[in-house]
Formats: C-alpha cells, sequence, structure tokens
C-alpha cells in the first residue's frame, strides 16, 4: 500500500520535475508601438499626482477584465500581449485575461463572467464566441453597472434589453474580401478555387464565407467548387487539402479563412508539385497575419495573408476602454485598419 | 433437394469467406467506391497509403496495444505535443543537434507512457481516467512551457526526414513500415509478446503462469508513449512547425481506427495488424466522404455507424470462428 | 456484496475523507481567491455542481454495472439541439423539454441494447453512440447554433425560486429521486445486483438484459436533463457544449467511491465527487490561473484524487475479505 503511494507520488513528482525543467522560451516580439497613441510626457511619480503623465488618467489604476475565445490559437495569444502592453501602457491597475478552456465554449465564457463579477472589476472586453449566446451574460454585466467593450466578434444583443459601449472591430468580412480579389487576380479572375473555413456555426467562419462567396460571385470565371471545415487547424487543412486535390484536379485557388489552414494546405500543395509556377500552379493565401505567415510570404511560398493584427486589436481594446473609464464618449463603431500583405509589404509586418 | 443443398453449402461458404476476411473486402469496396470519382485513382490510392496513413498507423499502434493489454491511452496527443515542443526548444535554443533533439523526444515521450502504466499498476486508476487526466496535465503543461509561441523555421536537414523520399515514396511510409514490422515481431514472437495478450485476456491467470502482469502493462504504455512522439515528430518535420495543440485528435483516430480494425479489450483481440487494417478502412473512408463531397456534418454519424457496422461484424466472425473450430 | 455497504451511513462514512479535503478545500479558496467567498459566487457554484450531480447521478448507474457511457456528453449537446430547436420551431417549452429527454433515452436505449442483448463491448458501443449523437446533432443543427431565443426557457436556466437557481431546485429532487430510486426500490436492488455479478443475478432470476436497457436509458436521460438545464442557461443548443462531460462525471464517480466491480457506492458517494469538482473548478479560476494551468492542474487533481479514491477502496476490500474469512 506505501509502495503504492509511494509509486505514485514519485510520478506526479516526476512530472513536476518535467514542468521545473521546462523554461519557457524568451519572447521573440517586441510590441509593436501603436502609431496612433497619443504622445504623451514621462509620467512623474505616482504619489505626486494620481493618474498624471498617463493619457487617460481617470483609468490609471482601474482593474478590466478581457475575454478571449481561446487561449491556444496564437492569434489569441497575441491578442493577450497587445492587450497587456496597451495596460502598461496606460497604466492600468490590473488586467484579468480570461479565456474558456474549451475552446469557443459558450457556456463557458458566461460562467468565467460571472466569476469576474464577483471578483469585481471597473469595465469587461468581451470577444464573444457565440454573438447571441453570450446575450445572458452582457445583461449580467449591465445589471452589475459595468461597462461593456465589444471586440472582434459582435454581441448580437438584437430584441433584448442588454446593451454595450462600443464595439470595435477588424472586420472579417472586409479580410474575405481582400482574400478573394487578391487570389482573382493573381489567378486572372478564372478558375476553380476552394474554401478552407473554420468551425460551421461560428460567427467568424460565417462572415468570412460570406465575404468569400460575394466577392468571387463577382468573377464571372471563377467557380467555387467546394467549401471544407478543416477547423481552423493546421493538421486537419493538410489532410483535407490532400483529397481535395484528388476531388478537383483542376483546382487553381485556395481560399483559407485562416494562416494555419493556409500553411497546412500549402505543405500539401508543394508536396504535391502545385507550386511549382507552371500551368498547374495554384495559388494560396491566409487571413489572420500571424508572424509565421508572414515570413511565409516574404519567402515566396505563400502568396499574401491579411493581417488583423490580433496584437493591435487586444490594444485597441484596452485602449478604448481606459479612453471610456476617462470620460471620453465613444462611438457606436471603431473599424480597425486592415492590411494586405504580399511580398512587397511583408517586411514591415515582420516584429 | 441435392442440388440446393449444394448451393446452400456454397451459399455458406461465401458467406464464411466473406465474414473471415471482411475487413480486407471491406477496404478495396470503400477504394473501389471513391476511385469511382476521381481522375487518378492510383495517385489517389498512393496518397493515403504514403502520405495519410504512416503518422495514424504510429500512434494507432500504441493505441491498439494499450487495448489489447486491456486498457486504452487517451493521452498520446498531448504527450506527441509536449515531447516535440520540449525537443524543439532543446533545438532551436538549446542549440542541440537534430539526432539529440529527436531522441530526447522519443525519450520523453516513453517518459510520459511509463507514468501512466505505473499510475495504471500501482495506483490501481482505471486507464480510462488515469490517461485522461494525464492527457489534460500533458496538454496544460505544454501550454504552460510554450507560453503561446509556435517554434517554427527548422533546419533542412531535419525537414528531410519527412519530406525526403527513397524512390519516390516519402520516408515516412518506410519509417511507419519499419515501426510495424518490428513491433509485429515483437508481438506475435516473443513471449513479451504473448505476455501482452495474456495479460489483457484474463490478468489472474496470467499472473498465476508467473506473468509480472505490472511490468508488462507499463512496457505497453511507455511504448505507447514513445510511438505517439514520434508520430509527433513526423508532423513537425512535415509542417515544419512545433506548436502546443498538436495532436488534439490522435486519441479519437487511434480509438477509432484499433476499434475498427477488431481490437478488443479484456478479449486480448487485436495487435498491429489488425491496426493496419483499421487505420487503412478509416482512412479511406474520411477520403471517400472528402472525394464525394460529402459535407463534414455527416462525418461523425457516418463513422458512428461503421463503428458499429463493424463491431457486429466483428461480433460474427468470432462466432463463425468459434463454430468452424468446434 | 453486502447490504450493510449501501446504508446511508455506510455511504457518508466511506466519504467522510472527501468531504474533509471539500472543507478544506473551501476555506483555502475563500481566504485566497478573491470574491470566492461571496452569495453571488457560491450561487453559481451551486447551480454548476447541480448540473454535474445530475449527469454524475446517471453516470453512477453505468458505472455501478461495471460499464462507462462515453457517449453522455454527445448525448448532452445532443439534448440541447433538440430542445432548442422544438422551441425555436415556436412550440411550448415542455414540449421542447420532453423532446430533448427523450433522445436522450432513445440513445440510451440503443446503447443498452448494444451492451445488453448484443453483448457488444461497452466501450466500442458507446464510441459509436457518442459518434451517432454527434453526427446527429451535426446534422439537424446543420452545424450552426441553435438560438431558442425563449424567455421560459431561459428562466428554467437563470431564473429563480425563493431566490435560489431553479437549477438547483432540480439537481436537488433528481439526487433524491435517485438515492429513493436506488437504494429503496427492487429495480434499485437489480441494478446493485447486476453489477456485483451478472451470472449470479440471471441465477436468482433478474432479467439482466430488461437491467440494463432500462438503466443505460435512465443515464442518457439524465445527460439529457443537464443539457436542457444548460440550455437554459444559455438560450441556445450547441453540438459542442457537452464534450468532455462524460470524462468529469466518471471522474466524479470514481473519486465518491463507486468502484467498477458493483456491489457498493452509490449517489451520496458521486454528490460528494460533483462538489469537490464543482469547488475545484471555479476555484482555479477565481484564483487566477491561466487556461494554460487550469488544464495541467485540473488533470493532476484529478489522477491524484481518482488514485486515492480507488486504493481506498482496494483497501476497504481486502479488510472486508479478511473480516469475512477470519
Amino acid at each position: 500500500m506505501k509502495k503504492r503511494i509511494l509509486a505514485t507520488i514519485l510520478a506526479m513528482a516526476l512530472m513536476v520535475a518535467l514542468l521545473a525543467a521546462c523554461a519557457p522560451p524568451e519572447q521573440a516580439a517586441a510590441p509593436i508601438a501603436d502609431p496612433d497613441a497619443p504622445v504623451f510626457e514621462a509620467p512623474r511619480a505616482p504619489d505626486e499626482v494620481p493618474g498624471a503623465g498617463y493619457p487617460f488618467p481617470g483609468a490609471v489604476g482601474s482593474s478590466m477584465v478581457l475575454m478571449l475565445k481561446d487561449y491556444t490559437n496564437p492569434v489569441w495569444i497575441e491578442a493577450a500581449a497587445g492587450a497587456r502592453a496597451a495596460a502598461e501602457h496606460f497604466g492600468i491597475g490590473d488586467l484579468l485575461i480570461q479565456a474558456p478552456v474549451v475552446s469557443n465554449d459558450n457556456l463557458e465564457q458566461i460562467q468565467l463572467i460571472e466569476q469576474a463579477i464577483a471578483r469585481g472589476l471597473d469595465i469587461y472586453v468581451l470577444i464573444p464566441s457565440d454573438s447571441i449566446g453570450i446575450v445572458p451574460a452582457v445583461y449580467s454585466l449591465n445589471e452589475a453597472n459595468i461597462p461593456v467593450i465589444n471586440l472582434n466578434t459582435w454581441i448580437n444583443a438584437e430584441g433584448t434589453n442588454a446593451f454595450f459601449e462600443t464595439f470595435i472591430i477588424a472586420d472579417n468580412y472586409t479580410c474575405a474580401q481582400y482574400a478573394a480579389h487578391q487570389l482573382a487576380y493573381l489567378a486572372g479572375g478564372e478558375g476553380e478555387v476552394v474554401l478552407l473555413q473554420g468551425p460551421s456555426g461560428g460567427q467568424v467562419t460565417i462572415d468570412l464565407t460570406r465575404g468569400a462567396v460575394d466577392t468571387f460571385a463577382l468573377y464571372p470565371g471563377i467557380e467555387i467548387v467546394d467549401m471544407v471545415d478543416a477547423r481552423f487547424e493546421r493538421a486537419t487543412a493538410y489532410m483535407t487539402m490532400q483529397n481535395l486535390l484528388q476531388a478537383h484536379p483542376n483546382l487553381r485557388m485556395v481560399f483559407s479563412c485562416n494562416d494555419e489552414m493556409a500553411l497546412g494546405a500549402l505543405a500539401a500543395l508543394e508536396a504535391a508539385g502545385r507550386r511549382n509556377n507552371d500551368e498547374n500552379h495554384i495559388f494560396i493565401g491566409g487571413i489572420d497575419g500571424n508572424q509565421e505567415a508572414i515570413r511565409a510570404v516574404l519567402e515566396g511560398r505563400l502568396d499574401f495573408t491579411v493581417d488583423k493584427s490580433f496584437f493591435r486589436q487586444g490594444w485597441a481594446g484596452v485602449e478604448i476602454a481606459a479612453m471610456f473609464l476617462d470620460g471620453h464618449t465613444l462611438p457606436e463603431l471603431i473599424p480597425l485598419e486592415i492590411h494586405l500583405i504580399t511580398i512587397d509589404n511583408a517586411a514591415d509586418f515582420l516584429n | 433437394m441435392a442440388m440446393t443443398g449444394a448451393l446452400n453449402g456454397n451459399i455458406k461458404k461465401v458467406g464464411g469467406v466473406l465474414i473471415m476476411y471482411y475487413r480486407p473486402i471491406l477496404l478495396v469496396g470503400i477504394i473501389i467506391a471513391s476511385s469511382a470519382v476521381i481522375q487518378d485513382p492510383v495517385q489517389n490510392m498512393i496518397n493515403v497509403f504514403t502520405m495519410q496513413a504512416p503518422y495514424v498507423l504510429i500512434y494507432t499502434m500504441g493505441m491498439t496495444l494499450a487495448i489489447v493489454a486491456g486498457g486504452l491511452d487517451l493521452s498520446q496527443g498531448s504527450v506527441a505535443a509536449f515531447s516535440t515542443c520540449f525537443a524543439a526548444m532543446w533545438i532551436i535554443q538549446g542549440g542541440s543537434d537534430i539526432v539529440t533533439g529527436i531522441i530526447i523526444c522519443i525519450v520523453v515521450g516513453a517518459m510520459f507512457g511509463m507514468t501512466n502504466g505505473i499510475i495504471i499498476t500501482k495506483a490501481k486508476v482505471p486507464p480510462f481516467i488515469a490517461t485522461y487526466g494525464m492527457d489534460w496535465a500533458a496538454r496544460g503543461l505544454t501550454f504552460i512551457m510554450m507560453g503561446g509561441v509556435m517554434i517554427y523555421g527548422f533546419s533542412d536537414e531535419f525537414l528531410s526526414v519527412a519530406w525526403g523520399t527513397i524512390f519516390g515514396i516519402s520516408n515516412i511510409f518506410y519509417i511507419a513500415i519499419a515501426l510495424f514490422v518490428i513491433l509485429a515481431l515483437i508481438t506475435l514472437k516473443t513471449t513479451f509478446g504473448r505476455q501482452i495478450y495474456m495479460v489483457g485476456s484474463n490478468p489472474q491467470a496470467a499472473k498465476l503462469s508467473g506473468v509480472r502482469n505490472d511490468a508488462v502493462i507499463t512496457a505497453v504504455y511507455t511504448i505507447s508513449g514513445a510511438l505517439a512522439a514520434i508520430a509527433g515528430l513526423l508532423f513537425v518535420s512535415r509542417l515544419d512547425v512545433a506548436e502546443a495543440f498538436l495532436g488534439r485528435d490522435f486519441a479519437l483516430n487511434a480509438l477509432a481506427a484499433s476499434l475498427i480494425g477488431g481490437s478488443r479489450q479484456g478479449g486480448g483481440k487485436g495487435g498491429v495488424i489488425n491496426a493496419i487494417q483499421g487505420v487503412l478502412i478509416m482512412l479511406f473512408i474520411f477520403n471517400l466522404l472528402n472525394v464525394w463531397r460529402v459535407s463534414v456534418l455527416w462525418h461523425p454519424l457516418v463513422f458512428g455507424i461503421i463503428i458499429v457496422v463493424a463491431a457486429v461484424l466483428e461480433q460474427t466472425r468470432t462466432a463463425y470462428m468459434v463454430k468452424r473450430l468446434s | 456484496m453486502k447490504i450493510g455497504n449501501l446504508k446511508l451511513g455506510q455511504q457518508l462514512k466511506d466519504s467522510l475523507g472527501l468531504y474533509i479535503a471539500i472543507i478544506a478545500l473551501f476555506i483555502f479558496l475563500s481566504f485566497q481567491a478573491e470574491g470566492f467567498f461571496s452569495w453571488f459566487n457560491i450561487h453559481n457554484v451551486l447551480r454548476d455542481f447541480s448540473i454535474l450531480l445530475i449527469i454524475s447521478c446517471g453516470m453512477t448507474i453505468a458505472i455501478m454495472l461495471g460499464k462507462i457511457d462515453i457517449s453522455a456528453g454527445s448525448v448532452m449537446s445532443l439534448s440541447t439541439i433538440v430542445t432548442s430547436l422544438i422551441i425555436a420551431w415556436g412550440m411550448p417549452v415542455f414540449v421542447g423539454i420532453l423532446g430533448g429527454l427523450a433522445a436522450g433515452a432513445a440513445v440510451g436505449f440503443i446503447n443498452g441494447y448494444l451492451i445488453g442483448v448484443q453483448k457488444l463491448n461497452h466501450f466500442v458501443a458507446t464510441f459509436a453512440t457518442l459518434s451517432i449523437a454527434r453526427g446527429v446533432s451535426l446534422v439537424i443543427s446543420r452545424g450552426d447554433i441553435i438560438h431558442a431565443r425563449s424567455r421560459d426557457l431561459m428562466w428554467i436556466g437563470t431564473g429563480r425560486i425563493l431566490n435560489i437557481f431553479v437549477i438547483i431546485w432540480v439537481g436537488m429532487i433528481v439526487f433524491a429521486l435517485m438515492y429513493f430510486f436506488l437504494r429503496k426500490t427492487s429495480f434499485g436492488y437489480k441494478i446493485y445486483s447486476t453489477g456485483g455479478s451478472e451470472s449470479i443475478a440471471e441465477l436468482s432470476g433478474i432479467k439482466t438484459k430488461k437491467v440494463y436497457v432500462i438503466s443505460f436509458m435512465i443515464v442518457g436521460a439524465m445527460a439529457a436533463l443537464a443539457g436542457v438545464l444548460i440550455s437554459g442557461m444559455t438560450n441556445s443548443g450547441n453540438a459542442t457544449v457537452g464534450d468532455g462531460f462524460e470524462f468529469n462525471a466518471i471522474a466524479i464517480v470514481l473519486i465518491g467511491g463507486t468502484p467498477f466491480d458493483g456491489g457498493r457506492g452509490g449517489v451520496v458517494g458521486t454528490f460528494a465527487g460533483a462538489l469537490f469538482i464543482a469547488l475545484l473548478r471555479n476555484g482555479i479560476s477565481m484564483l487566477g490561473f491561466t487556461p494554460s494551468w487550469q488544464f495541467a492542474i485540473i488533470g493532476v487533481v484529478i489522477l491524484v484524487v481518482v488514485s486515492m479514491s480507488v486504493l481506498l477502496n482496494e483497501r476497504r476490500k481486502r479488510e472486508e475479505m479478511r473480516r469475512v474469512w477470519q
């Protein structure tokens, strides 16, 4: 009996030792300074004049919560990094990052919000997985008199009493338009295209798909031959792309709703010899603008990507929240810039 | 009278053959069905055999062995992720060379597997919960270790592991075949292999005949962990990225493939030959669904039905075999 | 199997260690986690606890029979979709609820049939129904989230009676009914009996096939009920919301002390197990751990607690044997 407990403890200790031995790698990325951020003088000592020296004094020392869709997709990690950088820049007292453990789980987001309310906070920046399903939680925040800033994915509160202060958007529909137009341009306005999508039902997938479909409809020579859910995942896209190549031997373009899938599909295309600039060449691009994709664009492997700059989204979320706490009035909609990244400008976007 | 009798007899014989070899027959049927709608069926087959099957086969063999030994291993995906990320950090940031990195990866995977084995044999935690808990723990450790960063930009030397070809067929195919042969020899020809089956079908009897159950089971899980790590390595080499969420579908795929292949808990049934059949059937079904443009929404339903069908067929086959022997 | 093992007093005594752990955890969190010790938060924890309790009570029955039901999570998702769809079509809420429960019972029937009558391996069978339930969910929801937009449904999920969540009331009632059903009715006795030894139960005249079918229907219905309550909380139905719940449920039952070989345990232990897990999940989040750490911690804690629980059980069994043989 004792031996067994000892063995179990040893096993646990082994795991803990492994953990202790793994120092996290250094973050290579330095935060990008937001070109739009107001220039400010060096802050004076904090105890002199509270809030002095920060662009939004009313927000200094406040506590904020940012809710992401999950903590596994690198884009959200980038957004968190942006938010943290902004929190430091604006003198936010406490920034808590929340994300459901099960990616995109609406129920968990609701539970996390309730826990945040119990903990106490000044303002909530929310990226909902389920635009409609999150409303009960928004309502709870309203009842607790906590202002809500909506980021990235729209909170659909139509027909309810729930409300939020503003919606900061990196418009998915527009991103899809940029990408689709670029693919069409590269392919000379004709050919077959497949869409690689994220999980069905997600607001992001719906918007991106609509953007792609509407844009390709403008080109009579282009035909969408397939739309496949590859779950935003690289390995799934890799396998799926192989099967798609068999099903559509005349494929000309691949529209991918995110960079991870684009990179996975790219591996499949390269292995099949379809990226050789001959008559079988297939054009492919991604959306998101993550660093690895940008590097691939620079190397000429990926044709383009669309920068949604999640880092900037995170930053903007905190900045707008700080503005609100400082007493500024906010417009209903705050659009963020989107950039098409091709081999010509990719170097500018590399950290 | 005699004619119908002979006819019945022949039908029974045909039925018998059909049920005995239902898996290969099923496989051929699926391949034909998918070949019907594509232009280059040979290339398609080659793709699945040499570009998709190897990865899945490697970790499925681990799952199959665990099932045969009376348990299962749900932690393979996370173990693969942790092992590869850990090794990647050593390679890229620690500056180790490729061979050391590969060895580290496999050893780490094996250590996780061994931990699973210890928890299952010494703490008597049911394998289901033990490997599930380990899956969560390993996944969490991987996220913490990686801090959201992905590691990419491996050397060409490393990439050539998965991208290189011999006689025009990808290296990974040969690696998988080699592992298959090794494991087949171990499980079918050695005492250890026989012990695995004994422990899986009747632990008490095995113990009475002197088998060290705990050691056998721990060894099986160690192998499973190592196989997961190897599969992960191949993915990293192919996709040129080590990321924390690698392998999320390992467990589900391995389980489905093992079950379709006919491996069963508590009967010591199955083995790596079953694993290969299961993997091929599963991948070709997936291929068929893609090629026939069946919406992704239908995939799980189709899978579930396939599993039930496979299970019932397997039962029938066993019953038939028993009847034939008696 | 001793009848004495089933008495309420005995069950509570078995769970004593667990209750001590729960109290310790509660005290720790109240001091360390900001906002934990408030009516608002504890009320929420009790609501999450109630949902876990309901699905775990169902799972308790499966484990008492020596089987696990890994389809429970998918059944939960399926019932959220069925309920939301029915309500979205304009039917009254109770029709939606009945629909959801019926869906769960239907899947449970399939499970019970495959396992009890066809004698399929319980793992294979429930893995198949997991895929089938998920498949049906995806197909009828077309992969979308189904929004019920119903105030009545929302009341179920967020409404209160006497200032306590409706869900908590439902949980308590279900628990009481379960306890009564398992301990005081003859069918409950049949479940214990079949779980202890199927052959002996058959010999004493119990129709074990019927026991399996009805038991798994209850398991399915419980999972479906949990799903209905969740659809009340979110006013929507979603094909992935239940993923992973079956593992939580199994861990809860094991932590609560109901072992796989039947004959002891019951929902009283499950009550404690559910309370522990609910506190743990809330606590880890309130302590401010990032999601990566949550994965790791929950995985390790489940491993440790289940190990301890299983080891304690073994020790108890051996002591009993000693007492019997003296």
